[in-house]
C-alpha cells in the first residue's frame, strides 16, 4: 500500500474527531436529558403535592363551614325550638291545674307526653349536630345512657360494656346518628317484643373495626318479627354508613351484631 | 458476507417497518423498500446501477417528512431545510447528470441528516418530557444517521481522487464504510421496535 497523501490523512483524522465529537454530544444530550427529565419529575410531584395540599385546605375550610354551621343550627335549635318546646309544656302542665273537665286532661297530658317526646327528639338531633361529640368515646356515653335511662323504668337488667382502644378516635356525625338509631331501636324492640330480663350491650373496638352488640335472654325473634320494618331499617341505616348489621343464631334470645370501619382521620 | 449480512438487515428492516406500529405510522416501510430495490436491485443487476445514484431525491423527502412529524415546532424549518436540499440536488443533477455518483448531492444529504439528528437532539434537550430518550426511535434514527452521515461525507469526499490514485485503500474504507452501515440500520432496527 502506498504512503497515503497527507490531505487524506488529515482528513480522516477529522473525521474521527467529528464523529468522537458528535458521539460526545449524543452521550450529552443522553445525560441532559435525564437530569432535566428528574428535575421534572421532581418539580411535577412538589406541583402535585402543593395540589394535594390545596385540596386538603379547600377540604378543611369546607369542613369547618359545615362545622359553623351545625353548631350554628343546633345553637338555635336549643334556643328557639327547645325554649318552645318547654313553654308548651309548661303552660299545658298550667292548663291541667286550671282544667277540672276530664276529658280535656288526658288531651293535655297528651300535649304534656308529646312536647316530651319532642324535647327528647331534640336533644339526640342536638348530640348528633354538635361537633365536640364527634368521638367514639362519646357516642358510648351518650348511648349507654340512653340506655340505662329507657330499661331503668322496666323489669329488664341493663349490662353495659366497653372494650375501647381509644376513646378519641373520630366517628362522623352521619355514622354516629345511624348507629345511635339502630342501638335505640333494637333496645326498643326488646322492651316491647322479647320478654326478656336481662340485656346486654357490648362496645368493642378491634383496630379499625367498631362492633356493638346486643344480646337479650328473651324469646327471640319470631318470623313475624323477622321481616319487619325495625330489623329492615337498622339494616338499611348500617348499609347507608357501608356497616355490617347481623342477627347471629342463639339458642335463647336475640343476638344483633353491628359492625362499622372507623376512619382514621 | 458483509454484504449478506447487510441485505439480511434490511430485510429485517423492511419486515419490522411493516410489523411495529410506530414505525409504520412513520412510513419507515416506504424507506426500506426504497433501500431493498435499491440495494438489492442493483446488485444481482435486476435494475440499472445508476439509480442508486439518485437515491438522495428519495431520501431526502423521506427524513423530512420524518423529522418534521416528529416535532411541531421544528417543522417549519425542517421543511424550508428540505426543499432547499432537494432543490439543490435536482440542480446538481441537472449539472452532472446521473451517470455517476454526485459527492455533492451526497454530501448534501449527510449534511441534512446531521441537521435534522442535531435539531431533534437539541429540541429533545430544550423540551424534555416524561418518555425516556432511550425509548424513543427517533433518537436511535438520529444517531444512526449522525454516525452514517460524518462517515459518508468523508468517504465520498476522497471517492474519486482515491479510485485514481490508491484503489487498494479505497477498498479498505470501503468495507470500513459498509461496516458503518450495517452497524447504522442495526441502530435503525433498535428503533423501528421503539413505541414511541
Amino acid at each position: 500500500m502506498n504512503e497515503l497523501d497527507p490531505s487524506i490523512k488529515s482528513l480522516f483524522i477529522i473525521a474521527i474527531v467529528i464523529l468522537l465529537v458528535f458521539v460526545g454530544f449524543i452521550i450529552m444530550v443522553v445525560l441532559v436529558y435525564n437530569k432535566r427529565q428528574l428535575i421534572q419529575h421532581q418539580e411535577n410531584q412538589i406541583k402535585e403535592a402543593e395540589f394535594q395540599n390545596q385540596l386538603l385546605q379547600k377540604e378543611l375550610e369546607r369542613q369547618k363551614a359545615i362545622q359553623l354551621e351545625r353548631e350554628r343550627i343546633s345553637q338555635d335549635m336549643h334556643d328557639d325550638l327547645g325554649a318552645g318546646i318547654s313553654a308548651i309544656k309548661l303552660q299545658a302542665e298550667f292548663l291541667t291545674y286550671k282544667i277540672s273537665n276530664e276529658a280535656y286532661k288526658e288531651d293535655i297530658e297528651a300535649i304534656i307526653a308529646t312536647s316530651e317526646d319532642m324535647n327528647l327528639a331534640m336533644r339526640e338531633i342536638l348530640w348528633s349536630l354538635n361537633s365536640k361529640n364527634d368521638t367514639i368515646g362519646n357516642f358510648i356515653d351518650y348511648t349507654s345512657t340512653y340506655v340505662e335511662r329507657f330499661l331503668d323504668k322496666t323489669p329488664i337488667q341493663t349490662l353495659l360494656l366497653s372494650e375501647i382502644i381509644e376513646e378519641h378516635t373520630n366517628l362522623a356525625v352521619t355514622a354516629r346518628r345511624n348507629l345511635f338509631l339502630v342501638v335505640k331501636e333494637a333496645v326498643h324492640n326488646v322492651y316491647k317484643h322479647s320478654q326478656a330480663k336481662t340485656i346486654q350491650v357490648h362496645f368493642k373496638q378491634v383496630g379499625t373495626e367498631f362492633t356493638i352488640q346486643i344480646i337479650d335472654d328473651g324469646i327471640g325473634i319470631t318470623k313475624a318479627n323477622k321481616t319487619g320494618n325495625g330489623l329492615t331499617n337498622m339494616a338499611l341505616r348500617m348499609e347507608n354508613i357501608k356497616g355490617k348489621f347481623e342477627i347471629v343464631p342463639s339458642v335463647k334470645g336475640t343476638y344483633i351484631e353491628i359492625k362499622y370501619r372507623l376512619t382514621t382521620t | 458476507m458483509l454484504t449478506k449480512i447487510y441485505f439480511f438487515i434490511i430485510l429485517f428492516c423492511l419486515g419490522a417497518s411493516f410489523i411495529r406500529k410506530v414505525s409504520r405510522q412513520n412510513l419507515f416501510y416506504i424507506y426500506f423498500l426504497l433501500v431493498v430495490i435499491i440495494e438489492i436491485g442493483a446488485f444481482f443487476r435486476i435494475i440499472p446501477r445508476d439509480i442508486y445514484n439518485s437515491s438522495p431525491l428519495y431520501y431526502i423527502p423521506f427524513f423530512t417528512f420524518y423529522f418534521a412529524n416528529q416535532k411541531k415546532t421544528n417543522q417549519k424549518n425542517i421543511y424550508l431545510i428540505g426543499s432547499i436540499a432537494f432543490i439543490s440536488c435536482i440542480f446538481f443533477y441537472a449539472f452532472e447528470g446521473l451517470e455517476e455518483y454526485s459527492i455533492y448531492a451526497g454530501t448534501l444529504m449527510s449534511i441534512v441528516y446531521i441537521v435534522y439528528s442535531l435539531l431533534w437532539l437539541l429540541s429533545q434537550i430544550l423540551n424534555t418530557d416524561e418518555n425516556p430518550l432511550l425509548k424513543k426511535q427517533a433518537f436511535w434514527i438520529s444517531t444512526s444517521l449522525l454516525i452514517w452521515a460524518v462517515f459518508f461525507i468523508f468517504r465520498s469526499i476522497p471517492m474519486y481522487s482515491l479510485n485514481n490514485n490508491d484503489l487498494e485503500f479505497l477498498i479498505q474504507i470501503n468495507f470500513g464504510f459498509q461496516i458503518i452501515t450495517i452497524f447504522s440500520y442495526l441502530l435503525f432496527l433498535r428503533g423501528l421496535f421503539c413505541k414511541i
